[in-house]
């Protein structure tokens, strides 16, 4: 099922809204979910899928204390972060963005990265470098070719 | 790969360039990366931190840099190795303590060094002397490149490098050098310059013994904030602060120098005399006798006396150094006597090579 928010990504969370009686739910991603908790709605816990029959639980009266939703890939819940002061994984950043980006800010004093990126994207740009240089020669564009393998060495030299 | 050799060689990083007046000893960047595909290693079952050794060795070994270097499995070390790579800096407590598949790769000069499965996949770092952490950081920043060619990081948009504790998050960066500060301590001016390093977002802590009793008075200088600054401007704030607390330094030293010179030189003979005759030495004593040779040779009151030889002093000295010299486990009053041991025969032979002296 597709985020009810943005319509494009996977929906792994489920948002339950209650206003005194009035109780309504949405399936969202996990980015629109943060989104919705930091719009001003402290009244919204997001609850993941996975663990969506514990509402059930809870109005039942079988459980007193509401489940804290972990990451879905592994597991982690934001109590648990709170406790080891760790996140569990690459994730957990995305799936508590809102928590942990008011963290960021406290600690750093800043919310953006101005430093270096990465660039594992070099060996699908070394990659298409190879096709052009393939296409180069039998064109017998040798001048470009040239320059396309010049290109290719310094990507895999690793300029050491 | 035997760590005996290492007990007797000294790190490139100590050879005592561009060390300011033998005031800063060295300079480190640390790089924090993670790969995207695991749970970071306090979460990682053996499982996925035998893929993370996997795939990092794979890579080391696809790049020309760090073709070399061998991975060292803690596993596979005794208590007293894993303790030598620590006292070395080539990992850290945390590494050498810990538990599952990890490891560590460094090249033969152990100016680089790559811990994996640490608090983070990757710890990567660069160790250089003197303050040159923008070289540091070049050095390391080229390793990376190297890397994170055949590997996948974890890293978002806005808060660039993903790792395991957010303190790092953002360039994963930790520059830091290594400063030896004992006219500031001996004025009781310390507080003034950690007050003022705070507010700039940087810390100091003592390098060797708990929190801020620095045994040897030896202190990191390192930045907090890895999140909104980029990785040359970090490094160029370092080297900003440490010029200005390496001023504040020197003018500490010579307002000892002018206002209790005969005290300041007696000091610093003595600390010479008992290292050369001594025949227990512990390591607390030891560090704050070797601060007072250090603090002569930076005012030029002693001769011969090098800042590579003092660092070799510092490094050698240190205890699972002293056990794999003596290929065995000692005690701590023996540790003791064979310190004392070691340091007067160096001293010895400084003193016939026509060191010591007088100016």
């Amino acid at each position: 099922m597709n985020c009810q928010a943005c319509h494009s990504r996977e929906a792994t969370v489920l948002y339950t809204h209650i206003i005194e009686s009035d109780k309504s739910s949405w399936h969202f991603c996990a980015p629109c979910a943060a989104q919705k908790c930091t719009e001003g709605d402290s009244l919204a816990p997001h609850q993941e899928l996975g663990q969506a029959l514990d509402v059930g639980a809870q109005e039942s009266g079988v459980r007193d204390a509401p489940q804290e939703s972990g990451c879905p890939v592994c597991g982690t819940t934001y109590g648990e972060i709170k406790q080891v002061g760790r996140l569990g994984c690459p994730h957990c950043y995305e799936v508590f963005g809102d928590r942990v980006g008011q963290l960021l800010k406290q600690i750093h004093g800043s919310l953006e990265h101005r430093g270096k990126r990465q660039m594992h994207k070099d060996l699908e740009e070394v990659e298409q470098l190879r096709q052009q240089l393939a296409e180069a020669v039998a064109l017998e564009a040798f001048e470009k070719a040239a320059q396309l393998r010049d290109r290719i060495v310094r990507l895999e030299g690793e300029a050491d | 790969m035997d760590l005996k050799i290492l007990a007797h060689q000294t790190a490139s990083w100590l050879s005592g360039e561009a060390d300011m007046d033998g005031i800063v000893v060295s300079c480190r960047a640390r790089l924090a990366r993670n790969l995207n595909s695991c749970s970071f290693t306090h979460r990682a079952g053996e499982g996925e931190r035998a893929t993370v050794v996997g795939q990092v060795v794979e890579a080391t070994q696809r790049s020309r840099r760090l073709a070399g270097a061998q991975f060292v499995d803690m596993n596979e070390l005794a208590d007293q190795e894993r303790r030598l790579l620590v006292e070395r800096h080539l990992v850290s407590p945390a590494l050498a303590e810990g538990r599952g598949v990890r490891g560590v790769l460094f090249s033969a000069d152990e100016s680089i060094s790559i811990m994996v499965n640490e608090e983070d996949h990757l710890r990567l770092q660069a160790v250089l002397p003197g303050l040159q952490p923008g070289q540091a950081w070049n050095q390391i920043n080229a390793v990376d490149d190297a890397l994170g060619r055949h590997l996948e990081y974890a890293q978002s948009e806005q808060w660039g490098y993903l790792t395991a504790c957010p303190t790092n998050t953002g360039t994963g960066l930790r520059v830091s050098v290594l400063i030896h500060l004992p006219g500031l301590v001996l004025a009781e001016d310390m507080e003034r310059v950690v007050r003022g390093l705070t507010q700039m977002a940087f810390t100091v802590r003592g390098v060797y013994g708990e929190g801020t009793n620095a045994a040897g008075n030896l202190f990191q200088i390192s930045n907090q904030a890895t999140l909104g600054a980029s990785e040359e401007d970090l490094s160029e704030q370092l080297v900003h602060l440490t010029r200005q607390v390496v001023e504040y330094e020197r003018d500490a030293q010579e307002t000892l120098l002018k206002e209790a010179r005969y005290q300041l030189e007696d000091k610093i003979w003595r600390a010479y005399a008992i290292l050369s005759h001594a025949r227990v030495l512990s390591s607390q004593e030891f560090a704050s006798l070797l601060s007072a040779l250090r603090l002569g040779y930076s005012l030029s009151l002693i001769r011969g006396v090098t800042s590579p030889f003092l660092n070799r002093l510092m490094i050698i000295t240190q205890s699972a150094h002293l056990q794999v010299q003596a290929e065995r486990p000692l005690g701590v009053e023996e540790r003791d006597v064979q310190r004392a041991n070691i340091v007067r025969q160096l001293l010895a032979e400084q003193a016939a090579s026509g060191g010591e002296g007088a100016p």
